[in-house]
């Protein structure tokens, strides 16, 4: 029996086999494409991370025991991170903040902390505030922050509870949507 | 009660805006309730002004707001108006528009009535602020006699 024959069938497979590989690579979304990839670019341990705004200032430090960077979306992932927003201007506080996990932006201008996040300003310059939520999302370029879920907010003499926070750090003018409960104590 | 200045006021409403530092009013909207002691309020709305979680001052507006509020002789007062002005500084309270106060010993309405919750005293009327109507309620009438009685010792 001529051989040329099932041996041009099994390239032929081949042929098929690989681009068929291909084209299905060349078609999957960044997501499956990066599961393919799987491992982050690059990894940070025991880190200080400083972001400056476009204009060259501190927009916050950033101090965490890992990091770790999404090739594609350019997006960083952060354990246990700790971050330092400085004042904005002179009569402001600074404010740190804490998590369990943190996750950036891809030009830094959106920080989503999740699991026991806690705020706390350095009342420098008026009342020491505290925060606490399961969410909380920062805006540091906005100085803004925000939380779709229930926060709590200790300040000297009172505690304030509600769900739907939303905060001008620059101006301290914040909003509660719904589910409000406070406490006034002398 | 005098001691109800000391007691913890909590508060709950449908939402609330304000300063993380108090350098602007808290505004309390969706249906507000305070609590402080044995007085209770209820609005639709309501403005407290604060410092350091001292409360200074809370003004109430509903249509109507109510406040009641346990006397130190254990008699409760009941008041409604269109605003109420608590100022927790001076212990006193300004109800304006369709005050009405019912106490045991009678009840008073007219469109703004001062009331001093340390001395008990009430100022009512004024310039430009309308009639008031008061109502005694005798002294030593028994309970039943004291409905009855209360039919015509009207008071204008």
């Amino acid at each position: 029996m001529n051989w040329r024959i099932p041996v041009g069938i099994v390239l032929l497979l081949g042929a098929v086999a690989s681009g068929w590989a291909l084209l299905t690579r060349m078609t999957t979304g960044p997501e499956l494409r990066q599961e393919i990839g799987g491992r982050p670019d690059y990894l940070l341990n025991d880190f200080e991370l400083v972001v400056l705004d476009a204009t060259g200032k501190e927009s916050f430090t950033l101090r965490a025991p890992r990091l770790a960077r999404d090739p594609v979306l350019e997006t960083m992932d952060v354990t246990t991170p700790r971050f330092l927003i400085p004042p904005r201007q002179d009569n402001a506080d600074a404010w740190e903040v804490t998590s369990k996990t943190g996750w950036i932006s891809a030009d830094g201008d959106e920080l989503r902390l999740r699991g026991d996040v806690n705020a706390v300003s350095d009342g420098r310059h008026s009342d020491k505030v505290n925060i606490d939520t399961q969410e909380l999302n920062v805006f540091p370029d906005a100085d803004r922050i925000d939380s779709p879920v229930q926060v709590t907010i200790n300040r000297p003499g009172s505690i304030l509870r509600g769900n739907g926070l939303d905060v001008n750090l620059a101006t301290k003018q914040y909003t509660l949507q719904s589910e409000v409960e406070s406490s006034y104590a002398r | 009660k005098k001691s109800d200045r000391n007691q913890p006021m909590d508060v709950s409403a449908g939402k609330q805006e304000g300063s993380l530092d108090d350098s602007t009013p808290t505004v309390l909207s969706g249906g507000v309730v305070i609590d402080q002691g044995t007085l209770h309020a209820e609005a639709v709305r309501a403005e407290i002004r604060a410092r350091g979680g001292d409360i200074a001052q809370v003004v109430l507006t509903g249509s109507p707001a109510t406040l009641s509020q346990q006397m130190d002789d254990g008699s409760r007062m009941n008041a409604v108006a269109s605003k109420i002005d608590y100022n927790v500084t001076t212990d006193t309270v300004v109800f304006t528009g369709k005050v009405n106060i019912k106490q045991p010993r009678g009840t008073l309405s007219g469109e703004r009535v001062v009331y001093n919750m340390t001395t008990g005293q009430v100022t009512s009327g004024g310039e430009g602020n309308g009639r008031v109507n008061m109502r005694i309620m005798p002294r030593n009438a028994a309970p039943a006699e004291k409905n009855k009685a209360s039919g015509e010792a009207e008071t204008d």
